[in-house]
């Protein structure tokens, strides 16, 4: 294809690419911000895994807020604020300030004499009609005795008033002005509980919500109070804004790097055009081929995307330093035969690389290997095709000064004793490397934030727990009776709260048991009968509650599901989905985790759930999976070299990223850091970025035999290309994002060190000696 | 034309009632009797009449109150048995007895502010009105908020020179009366007072 051609091709696909990408992709493009969603829940099936997804949701639709202040006016008033902001906004579903009236349904209380709390059951189990009798008698003589729920001769022994009173939403809470308080050091607190409209982390509703909760502080700030809240939503706003803004820094900082050295080398704006076009391109077409095949593009896809501008460079700048070559004779037209083996050969390996990690089952590793592989070949393309007929001979200034920067990266050796004790460091190095796959590395919260988070649970005297039980049965009764197994060894654990749906809607069995225990005390001359006659009551109050008990309905957990009071519990209940019926019991104040784990063993259709080790654990599975495909990859890119290079040259070759890559690992294990999916994928772009540096510098020494001219441009390029590299991964080692901190502080490593090695491991120039 | 202003005029000052704020309210008291109910150590006898539907005869309990500031208020029922109740700090616990009724904390925060005409506190909870007599003053309560009326009705606080009743009329049609009897004040606190609030 003669350039003329390949210019107007390149000119062509260009035109399609931005036509499609500005009208199908740009409005169609969604970024999947939620770092937690790339962790597949393992070893359950898709209905169960539906059901895991949707009580996660759940969880992170619920955002609880206190407002303080040093008076309830004040507080009162800020709570109002926030509330009226919160419930203009779209983003929220769900603003309680105002606590509704618990009275029980009617269908719950004809159905009461089935309800007993587990502490009435056992004290009934006891024998203990008589006493309950006597305390019910005492309490209707106390100053409280009018506070009650449930009257007398319905439920002369509080029974089902305490019943309903057995799950409190919030144990240190009470009621005050209508609204929910929390007095602690003269503060008052009131509370507000929110449901956000969509998960936290959905980018369609983030902003909305963003923008609501700064308003909504602001407006209760304005009237004196303070806000601290509970929930997952703050910190995904947060999670998401500094990542977003980490990575707009980062990938602006790397291009601006870029941009300035073209601009220092040549004094001309044209190279640096050409170089951010194939970048810019590269990009454009990485996004719409991950568009194309995944959807929307993961927020991680587009940090490492912003790295690959680093690699996509380097095409760009090896094209451009071919100038240096013969400065005064170079013609563009000309460079495409002097680069061409770099470029192929650094394109197939790093291509090559890629395609290896677009194997792996992990959607999002995928997803990255697509957008780098598409990326490059389109920089790479722009650079071969579009280059020559684009760029112009610029006047060099300065030429002696960057040949002097080029001759630093000849060939040169090191002593036999300096390898030994680099192979002793990296040994001992490797050693102590720990590997740790938290779930915390996604994402760490401003200190701030979890001081609040603290200070709520304190608060409130409870701690919500992220793990808790799923259930699953044939029929809604009985996964009920499954349930009620589970809470009866919770209970005897003590190990921790629960919330069931079972504590609202007992099965049926437990239902007719309860009734079988306290049949006798509606017995003519029974518990009751006697507990009337001692208070004065007529014979007839005794008879009419026996007819009640006698014709009492069962209750059925669509009775209660439209009940408010029991929204609570009702969260619970998953519902029916291709014949199976699940729910789910929920913890707080964990006492004994070990204990409870193992309280699942034996029950059929109940499992424990624990997300934050298991996203431990998927983290884990994920890195070694990562590192058995680097691996792999290392393997197919020995085997291009050594067909290049011949066999101890191709290894040799290969020596300075592998080397680069364990003094790494080694610099990381001596100064404690650790191993993790993260530092995986980055040796991976060291592999891809030194790979072009060992390449370009053969390459450049090979072109330069056959040519006669010293290997100056090849030199050059790869000075700058690490240049900017090391600008640009240099910030990500100071972000306070752990993940992005753990990519920049190995890529810095790596690519320095897979740059001195190159320069070490070169074979030593032929023919006449070099300036 | 003359009989319309007037029912004019009258409905303007039944809305005028029904508005009453904190401080016209305390105006419209007699004095003393906050000067007795904000001393800081009070204490007297109290008779309680439950009126129960259904019950010919009303529930009757007496006893002995006292109320510290810094401690809460000590309910010493000692008829038709005897049991100290202890209101303070938001809660309502039972010597003697298990289990603390449900709704304690509100109820002793509210008896509390009954007991102590702690206008600013009922204010938040109730519309407050008052009638006032010649030398006797009535103060009504109804509740402001759902969570509340789904267990009171009305509250109503009646006095001369000091609070002397206070009745409670529930959703159900009961109600429960507290007569207040022989209230002083005192200097300081028995020991043995002292020791039931600790």
């Amino acid at each position: 294809m003669s350039p003329r051609w390949g210019f107007k091709a390149w000119l062509a696909a260009t035109a399609l690419l931005l036509a499609f990408f500005a009208f199908r992709v740009a409005p169609n493009l969604k970024v999947d911000g939620d770092l937690l969603a790339l962790l597949p829940a393992s070893g359950l099936d898709a209905d169960a895994e539906r059901a895991h997804r949707q009580i996660g949701d759940a969880f992170a639709r619920r955002l609880l807020l206190l407002v303080g202040g040093e008076t309830f006016a004040v507080a009162h008033a800020g709570a109002q604020a926030l509330s009226e902001r919160l419930r203009a906004s779209p983003a929220f579903v769900d603003v309680r300030l105002e606590i509704e009236a618990s009275k029980p349904a009617a269908v719950e209380s004809r159905a009461r004499f089935g309800l007993l709390t587990p502490a009435d059951r056992t004290r009934l189990l006891a024998g203990g009609g008589d006493a309950l009798s006597l305390q019910a008698r005492r309490a209707l003589y106390s100053p409280a005795g009018f506070a009650g729920l449930t009257s007398v001769r319905e439920d002369p022994l509080g029974l089902f008033e305490r019943y309903l009173n057995d799950a409190p939403l919030l144990r240190d809470a009470a009621i005050e002005g209508g609204v929910l308080v929390l007095r602690r050091d003269q503060h008052v607190w009131v509370v507000v509980l929110t449901e956000i409209r969509g998960n936290p982390f959905d980018q369609a509703v983030q902003p909305e919500l963003a923008l609501a909760l700064d308003e909504a502080r602001a407006a209760a700030a304005l009237r004196g109070a303070r806000v601290i809240s509970s929930g997952v939503a703050p910190h995904a706003v947060a999670a998401s804004k500094r990542a977003r803004a980490e990575t707009v820094w980062l990938g602006g900082g790397d291009l601006l790097a870029c941009a300035l050295l073209l601009l220092l080398v040549f004094r001309s704006l044209r190279p640096m055009a050409l170089g951010l076009l194939s970048v810019g391109l590269g990009i454009v077409a990485a996004l719409c081929c991950v568009h194309a095949l995944f959807g929307p593009v993961h927020f991680l896809t587009l940090v490492f995307g912003t790295s690959l501008i680093g690699v996509a460079m380097d095409y760009a700048l090896h094209f451009l330093c071919d100038q240096f070559r013969d400065p005064q004779h170079w013609r563009p037209i000309d460079a495409p035969a002097h680069i061409r083996s770099s470029l192929l050969l650094g394109l197939g390996t790093a291509v090559l690389g890629y395609a290896t990690f677009a194997t792996t089952s992990l959607p999002v590793l995928r997803q990255i290997a697509v957008f780098a592989a598409c990326g490059l070949i389109v920089a790479a393309a722009t650079v071969w095709l579009a280059f020559p007929s684009l760029s112009r001979p610029a006047t060099l200034h300065g030429v002696a000064r960057w040949n002097a920067l080029a001759t630093l990266l000849r060939p040169r050796s090191a002593r036999a004793w300096i390898w030994l004790m680099l192979a002793a460091f990296a040994g001992g190095g490797l050693m102590q490397l720990q590997t740790a796959d938290d779930i915390r590395l996604l994402q760490s919260s401003p200190p701030q934030l979890l001081a609040e988070e603290q200070q709520v649970r304190s608060l409130l005297g409870t701690a919500v727990d992220s793990r808790y039980f799923l259930l699953e049965g044939d029929s809604a009764q009985q996964l009920l009776e499954r349930e009620e197994a589970l809470t009866a060894r919770i209970e005897a654990l003590q190990a921790a709260r629960y919330t069931a749906f079972s504590q609202a809607v007992p099965s049926l069995k437990r239902q007719a048991a309860n009734r079988q225990l306290t049949a006798a005390l509606y017995q003519p001359g029974g518990v009751i009968a006697r507990h009337f006659s001692v208070l004065g009551f007529g014979p007839e109050t005794a008879t009419r509650l026996r007819e009640d008990f006698a014709s009492a309905p069962w209750l059925l957990p669509e009775d209660v599901r439209a009940n408010p009071r029991l929204q609570h519990q009702a969260a619970q209940w998953l519902g029916e989905s291709n014949g199976r019926w699940r729910s789910t019991v929920t913890l707080a104040d964990v006492q004994d985790a070990e204990a409870l784990a193992r309280a699942a063993d034996g029950l059929p259709g109940v499992r424990w759930r624990d997300p934050v080790s298991e996203s431990s654990a998927a983290l884990a599975s994920q890195r070694r999976e990562a590192l058995r495909l680097l691996v792999v990859v290392y393997g197919l890119i020995a085997g291009v070299l050594i067909a290049r290079y011949g066999f101890s040259e191709g290894l040799r070759a290969l020596a300075a990223p592998l080397g680069a890559s364990l003094l790494t690992l080694a610099v990381l294990g001596w100064s404690g850091q650790t191993l993790n999916l993260f530092t995986v994928l980055a040796l991976l772009l060291v592999l891809g970025i030194g790979n072009d540096y060992v390449i370009f510098l053969r390459e450049g020494q090979r072109e330069s035999r056959s040519s006669g001219a010293p290997p100056i441009s090849s030199r050059l390029a790869v000075g700058l290309a690490a240049m900017t590299a090391l600008l640009a991964f240099g910030g990500l080692a100071f972000s306070a994002t752990p993940f992005l901190r753990s990519l920049g502080l190995t890529l810095v490593l790596g690519i320095a060190l897979t740059l001195t090695l190159a320069v070490f491991t070169a074979p030593k120039d032929a023919g006449p000696a070099l300036p | 034309m003359k009989p319309s202003w007037v029912l004019l005029l009258l409905g303007f000052a039944a809305g005028a009632a029904a508005q009453q704020s904190v401080a016209d309210i305390e105006s419209l008291l007699p004095a003393e009797t906050f000067k007795m109910a904000r001393s800081p150590l009070l204490s007297g006898r109290f008779v309680q009449t439950k009126s129960l539907e259904g019950l010919a005869q009303p529930l009757r309990s007496s006893g002995q109150f006292t109320y510290a500031r810094d401690h809460g208020v000590l309910w010493q029922v000692q008829q038709p048995f005897a049991a100290d109740y202890v209101l303070a700090d938001g809660r309502l616990s039972v010597a003697g007895d298990g289990t603390p009724p449900a709704f304690g904390g509100e109820v002793a925060r509210l008896l509390t502010a009954l007991f102590t005409l702690d206008l600013e506190m009922l204010a938040r909870s109730f519309e407050l009105s008052v009638q006032r007599g010649k030398s006797d003053w009535s103060l009504r309560l109804t509740p402001r908020h759902r969570a509340l009326s789904a267990a009171l009705r009305e509250v109503r606080l009646e006095g001369r020179s000091h609070l002397q009743r206070v009745s409670l009329l529930d959703e159900d049609g009961n109600t429960t009366r507290i007569e207040l009897q022989r209230l002083r004040v005192l200097r300081t606190l028995p020991a043995e007072v002292l020791k039931k609030f600790q």
